[in-house]
């Protein structure tokens, strides 16, 4: 099965903090309208991979290609404007703002008309009711699910072409972990490619058309999700060498 | 090997870097300047007078990071306590300056007080409010303080046969010498990795178990008794003191002397005052716009050489040739340890909520005296908060969790670890630029018994605990495989080393509780070995260890008992075996999600 | 004390706070987006005294034409710290306030130039358009018009400034950044430009301040460090980065300060008024009004 050409394309790419480098070398590919995980272990370097990619952090080495444009060094606030949305770790919303505050700030990169604001928030509250319902309350006192909700859907408000999810699935329960890969099959039927961060493999599995695995910043892994699960690289990178019964 | 390395630690106030050779040769250049010209005499008796005061304002801004304006406003009230004491009440020099000294101490300490509990931006406002104020009560105590006419025909002091003004020169040189000395002795012990600590924000401190109010009243005490010191001196230096000179620009130039000349370096103020101070006076046509060419200074070296020009020197003259050498892990103690004993970990009921986020629901967990409690889960399952709340750092919204007994809810991270718990961080809290020997024996905090006094005289019990704690550090050092590289900055190590050197500090305090964050991640496969041979060896030690881990071999292989967290909620409890056979464990783990 | 003399004073100290209140809003401006105290901003109080001297009693330019002039300068100057003095501290994330001293730097480096262009004299500078100096009375209440004048900016400004934070994107986008630069980053939003807006606003509206000031209070070079300290009062009692409550509380150090005079001369004044900052922030660390926010670490 080949892959779409890539929207999003990651050559070499080497970054870190200070003078450590935690990814070295990682090249990985989104496919246009393709949903990709990328997998491995607390510490692999994952996070490292996206804000480098994002522009939080400047990568040291290699080419991050956005629709054919090395964008590598370009500062976060920039390739928003490109059409690459990063939702980053840990719900990172604006927690005194409203929720209502926080969707309208998603906007912030690109000028619309009142109307067209208006129309994109009844979208995203279309997508997400629950949301209308608490628009103005302050974003801190939504419960985990509703606020990874949040932030999911501020990234979207700006009709990103790549969204790059970093655990969106963090300390939720299950049925909320459930909910929040369906709104993620809904993102994508809309179009957007996907780039997923995620702890909970099997589901993820499930959900994407392809996936790397990384381990100690490293490329170590990549196929279709069933090339993955037949072998025995998604299990070692989590749980170690120690066979579990 | 270890008996070199005491003798390395015993001499680092008087390592050899360039910046000492050069300070050296400028104090000696100074002071024979001093005796052969009268002019230098009464311009280097200033110097000195500014050094004093200039090396107290570096302990509290350089060393502890807080910024004050009001310094020399509190030399300018040390010198009206000795001009009135000495000149309205006919005091002797000596006791009038030991007043002052008080003074100085007591304004300080009262200016710092809000600071104690806010940041320390705040206390700069204060200060400059300070500064403002003293010069108007001044003229407003008229009675008092002379007035505008200020106080007239202070007496110098004098000792034996150092009479006159070469022989207050001579008292001031070595009054300036011994402060030199006793700031290098606090600077190299516990308390000034402290301040350290707490300069840099360091979270780690408070797990080590200092007390940011203490240290901060510390700083203010010392720097204020500096400051009055320095008053004393400076008001018998110029025999009339009047509010005039106390202008806001004479509180400012210490400022300047210690951020310009290296802040949080021994040598910063004297290349302070000899730039700042020495210079400008020489150079009389600079001295109309010596305040537009300092601001300008000041913001230049605030952007481009926070280390001030000690530490430009210092950067220049540097040649690194340290190599590192990693040692072969003993992965056993040298010498027998004395045991200690663990206690037990009680936590029952307890929660934990972040706005609408239940991050703790309900969790109750025994860890016994002694064995290895591992607690394992998916991302975000709640097993770092519980460490931060079992520490401390987070409040609790509920529960109960006790250490033998001892409820440790609502106490702060410092007096938990008072009470001999230790603990790492995900990322470890090292302080970078000093050594991995000094950080390790910076763990032994809370347990060192010579007084701060002590340890500023470097009086015997001092120096004795001193080279005792060092030599346990260089045995833990090898127990972790780290002692090769005891005398690398800790900065310069990899992150899983950094994780094993901040294992050997929280040994050092000899916990009873030790917690660990995620111990074997960024471990290479041989540091991993070495780390479960460690965690067995804590236990031998009789220490408690709880442990947040995800590398299920390394759990398998030394945990006594699991805990599984998901969402807040403990999912299973048991032997690692019961635990990673269970149906729901792996689901959680392996995201299943079903 | 005679009612009128009472109500006299209240009326003064009044005024006085409200331009308190202003040099303490300036600074709230300047700290929300970047947690950085300006050092500066009382000089550029000072600055907008001194230039509305130049402009509008100097050179007689008219007053609306002079002002804006002195706001648009002082606005630049506050771009200028903000890009050698703060950005640079911004970029290193550290727990050493370097923009403590570098702040001050500038400040310095203010009043010191200051001094040598205008020397120490107390300069005039007219009051607003259409509004006096001459007093009035309205029953036992003395008062001039441009004291009324004052009042009514101060209290319009603070709506304006909390109706931008509050219903517009680019102080939302503020408030973003101060909560979480990252975050409001991966949104499109560049700090940086929110920051340095944030500079020449606070230092704009500092001039602005200082120009409806001097008329009241004289202007000198030696004001800044004044109105630096007093704005300093009105956040700390009022809690920082409240501007309805730096206003409140620039009111109450006026009018403590007003009243005071009858028994206390200056440096008096001075020692309880810091007396006071001491006893309050010992007592409630968070002002007068602040909410008990969990202390930072």
């Amino acid at each position: 099965m080949s892959r779409p050409e890539p929207i999003l394309d990651i050559r070499d790419l080497t970054a870190g903090y200070n003078a450590i480098p935690v990814v070295q070398g990682i090249s990985l590919a989104v496919g246009r309208g393709e949903a990709v995980a990328l997998l491995g272990a607390n510490g692999a370097g994952k996070s490292t991979v996206l804000r480098a990619v994002s522009g939080l952090i400047r990568p040291k080495g290699g080419e991050v290609l956005l629709n054919g444009e090395n964008v590598a060094g370009t500062g976060a606030e920039a390739l928003v404007r490109k059409g690459l949305s990063h939702v980053a770790e840990g719900r990172r919303i604006f927690r005194k703002l409203s929720v209502e505050d926080n969707l309208d700030l998603g906007l912030a990169s690109v000028s619309l008309s009142r109307a067209e604001v208006q129309r994109r928030l009844e979208e995203q509250y279309s997508l997400f009711p629950i949301l209308k319902q608490k628009a103005s309350d302050a974003a801190g006192s939504l419960s985990g699910g509703q606020q990874q909700m949040l932030a999911i859907s501020q990234a979207l408000i700006r009709k990103p072409d790549v969204v790059m999810l970093d655990e969106p699935s963090t300390g939720l329960a299950p049925i909320l972990i459930e909910e929040v890969f369906t709104k993620l099959d809904q993102i994508r039927e809309q179009g957007v490619s996907i780039l997923l961060v995620e702890q909970v493999v099997e589901r993820s599995l499930e959900f994407v058309d392809y996936a790397y695995l990384i381990q100690g910043g490293r490329l170590i892994a990549q196929g279709s999700p069933a090339e993955l699960q037949k072998s025995n690289a998604v299990k070692q990178a989590y749980m170690g060498e120690v066979s579990i019964r | 090997m270890s008996g070199s390395a005491n003798q390395a630690v015993g001499r680092a106030g008087a390592r050899f870097t360039p910046e000492t050779v050069l300070c050296a040769i400028l104090a000696v250049g100074a002071v024979a300047v001093a005796f052969v010209n009268g002019h230098y005499l009464t311009l280097f008796t200033f110097a000195a007078v500014y050094l004093i005061g200039a090396m107290g304002l570096n302990v509290l801004t350089g060393y502890m990071g807080i910024i004050s304006i009001a310094h020399g406003a509190l030399v300018c009230v040390g010198a009206y306590a000795t001009a009135i004491a000495t000149v309205n009440y006919g005091w002797n020099f000596w006791p009038a300056a030991g007043l002052s000294t008080l003074v100085g101490l007591g304004f300080s300490v009262l200016l710092g007080l809000p600071a104690l509990r806010l940041s320390s931006w705040y206390f700069v406002l204060i200060t400059i409010a300070f500064t403002l104020v003293v010069p108007a009560m001044l003229v407003e105590w008229r009675d008092f303080t002379g007035g505008y006419a200020g106080v007239i025909g202070i007496p110098s002091p004098s000792i034996g046969p150092l009479q006159g003004q070469t022989g207050f020169f001579v008292i001031l040189v070595a009054v300036a010498a011994l402060l030199w000395w006793i700031i290098a002795n606090l600077v190299n012990s516990r308390i000034g990795w402290a301040l350290h600590a707490l300069r840099d924000g360091n979270i780690g401190a408070q797990a080590n178990g200092i007390s940011s109010a203490r240290m901060r009243l510390f700083a203010f005490a010392f720097s204020g008794a500096c400051a009055g010191l320095a008053g004393a001196f400076y008001a018998a230096a110029k025999i009339v003191v009047t509010p005039e000179e106390f202008s806001f620009e004479f509180s400012i130039l210490f400022l300047f002397i210690v951020v310009l000349g290296g802040p949080g370096r021994l040598a910063g103020p004297l290349f302070g005052v000899l730039a700042f101070y020495v210079l400008p006076e020489l150079l009389t046509a600079l001295r109309e716009y010596r305040m537009i060419v300092f601001g300008f200074g000041l913001l230049a070296f605030s952007v481009f050489l926070p280390a001030g020009l000690a530490g430009g020197v210092d950067q220049v003259g540097r040649r690194r040739s340290r190599k590192a050498m990693v040692g072969a892990p003993t992965g056993r103690l040298k010498h027998e340890a004395e045991p200690v004993e663990g206690a037990s970990l009680t936590i029952a009921n307890l929660r934990k909520q972040f706005g609408g986020l239940k991050a703790l629901d309900d969790v109750t967990l025994n860890v016994e005296p002694g064995s290895i409690h591992v607690i394992v889960g998916p991302n975000g399952s709640g097993k770092t908060t519980l460490l931060n709340v079992v520490s401390g750092f987070y409040p609790a919204n509920g529960g109960t969790i006790k250490l033998d007994g001892a409820e440790l809810l609502g106490m702060a991270p410092e007096q938990i670890a008072k009470l001999g718990v230790q603990r790492t961080f995900q990322t470890p809290k090292l302080l970078g630029d000093l050594s991995v020997l000094e950080n390790t024996c910076f763990g032994a905090y809370t347990r060192e018994k010579a007084s701060g006094f002590e340890i500023a005289l470097s009086l015997l019990r001092a120096v004795r605990e001193k080279r005792e704690i060092t030599r346990e550090a260089h045995q833990l050092l090898s127990l972790v495989g780290l002692d090769g590289m005891a005398h690398l900055p800790a900065a310069e190590l990899t992150h899983g080393q950094q994780r094993l050197a901040e294992i050997a500090r929280a040994l050092m305090a000899r916990p009873r509780l030790i917690l660990l964050d995620e111990p074997a991640a960024g471990l290479s496969m041989g540091e991993l070995d070495r780390l479960g041979d460690l965690l067995k060896e804590i236990r031998r030690l009789g220490m408690t260890l709880v442990m947040v881990e995800h590398h299920i071999e390394l759990v398998a292989n030394v945990a006594d008992h699991v805990t599984v967290l998901d969402q807040g909620r403990i999912l299973a409890a048991g032997t690692s075996e019961e635990v990673f056979n269970d149906e729901a464990v792996i689901n959680a783990y392996m995201g299943g999600a079903k | 004390m005679l009612l009128e003399d009472f109500l006299a004073l209240m009326v003064n100290g009044v005024t006085l706070g409200a331009v308190y209140a202003m040099a303490g809003i300036g600074l709230n401006i300047a700290y929300k987006p970047t947690n950085v105290f300006n050092l500066a901003q009382g000089e550029f109080v000072m600055l907008g005294a001194m230039l509305g001297w130049l402009f509008l009693t100097d050179m007689s330019m008219a007053w609306i034409v002079g002002t804006i002039g002195v706001v648009l300068a002082v606005g630049a100057l506050g771009v200028l710290e903000e890009r050698v003095a703060v950005a640079p501290h911004l970029k290193v994330q550290s727990h050493h306030h370097g923009w403590l001293i570098s702040t001050l730097a500038f400040s310095i480096i203010i009043i010191n130039i200051a001094d040598q262009v205008f020397r120490a004299d107390p300069r005039f500078v007219p009051s607003l358009p259409g509004t006096s100096l001459d007093t009035m009375f309205v029953g036992p209440v003395a008062f001039n018009t441009h004291q009324v004048a004052v009042l009514v900016i101060v209290v319009a400004s603070v709506f304006a400034i909390e109706y931008v934070y509050r219903r517009t994107r680019i102080g939302k986008a503020i408030s973003a950044v101060s909560e979480d630069r990252d975050g409001a980053r991966l949104n499109g939003i560049n700090p940086l430009h929110l920051t340095m807006i944030s500079f020449a606003a606070g230092a704009a509206y500092c001039a602005f301040a200082g120009i409806i000031a001097a008329p009241l209070m004289l202007a000198s070079t030696s004001l800044g460090l004044a109105l630096l300290v007093k704005g300093f009062m009105a956040i700390a009692l009022g809690g920082v980065g409240s501007n309805w409550g730096t206003l409140l509380a620039g009111i109450i150090i006026g009018c403590v300060e007003s009243l005071s005079s009858i028994t206390l001369s200056t440096g008096y004044r001075q020692l309880l008024l810091l007396g006071i900052l001491l006893v309050v922030l010992l007592i409630r660390p968070n002002g007068l009004f602040g909410k008990a926010a969990g202390r930072s670490v």
